[in-house]
């Protein structure tokens, strides 16, 4: 499966806007709806804005890679870094009844989505997430 | 203004107003934080304007969570106005639109009680 995008950005709050302008693009190139791109490009800034904080700590020179794939009447988004294993733990959303800041990442990333999981890293990888949905 | 958010406030009477305009991701999210929390007094009352924001991700919905905790605390009024349609999804989504009180327009702020 060729991915219809795939692209470098740096590891940086700033770079956020910019990867989601790119994806919206993408998406909706790939013939999904605008809502449902609304929805996977919000779920994509969470896993993004994970990478960043957690797992290269804010570090200065970090990148990470986005790939899109068609599979069917499927996307996939990959998000590949080089930072600390992440794992099936790292997935799990807290408590919503817990009222405090933070913490509500994962649950978008799953209520926007068709399905997340991590994959096996390719070569040069640490990590690779994968987020679908489907296109209609 | 593509990318970031524009903040702008004033005190008007009993209450001050807060207007947030543009798309709070984390990169914009701390900058918000501050107006919220610097805008916050004791015993006071903050009307938060939501009808530009383009665009919010969990960093600015931490933000308004905190604010409303802070509010809280100080015996102070917290409410969203106008809140635009991407920030009333992720409210939605983390359960929060029947936690803060959300008003439709800033008359209908004023009178909640202003």
């Amino acid at each position: 499966m060729m991915p219809i995008f795939d692209r470098e950005f740096p590891a940086q709050t700033a770079a956020l806007a910019e990867v989601r302008a790119a994806l919206d693009a993408a998406c909706r190139g790939a013939g999904m709806s605008e809502r449902a791109t609304g929805d996977l490009v919000l779920a994509v800034n969470e896993a993004c804005m994970n990478v960043i904080q957690h797992g290269y700590a804010y570090a200065p020179d970090a990148v990470f890679r986005l790939r899109l794939l068609q599979d069917g009447g499927m996307l996939h988004v990959h998000v590949l870094d080089n930072a600390r294993p992440a794992g099936l733990d790292d997935l799990c959303p807290r408590a919503l009844d817990d009222l405090r800041p933070g913490g509500l990442g994962v649950h978008f990333m799953r209520q926007l989505s068709d399905g997340i999981d991590y994959l096996p890293a390719p070569a040069g990888y640490g990590n690779l997430l994968q987020i679908s949905k489907r296109i209609a | 203004m593509r990318d970031g958010v524009e903040i702008t406030s004033r005190k008007s009477g009993d209450f001050d107003w807060l207007g947030i305009a543009g798309e709070v991701d984390m990169h914009a999210s701390p900058q918000v934080r501050k107006a919220l929390l610097d805008a916050l007094q004791p015993k006071s009352a903050l009307l938060v304007d939501l009808s530009a924001v383009r665009y919010m991700d969990s960093s600015g919905v931490a933000c308004l969570v905190e604010a409303f905790q802070t509010a809280r605390k100080q015996g102070s009024r917290f409410a969203l106005v106008a809140v635009a349609q991407p920030v009333l999804n992720v409210l939605r989504l983390a359960r929060l639109d029947k936690v803060f009180t959300l008003y439709a327009s800033l008359d209908e702020a004023l009178a909640g009680g202003g």
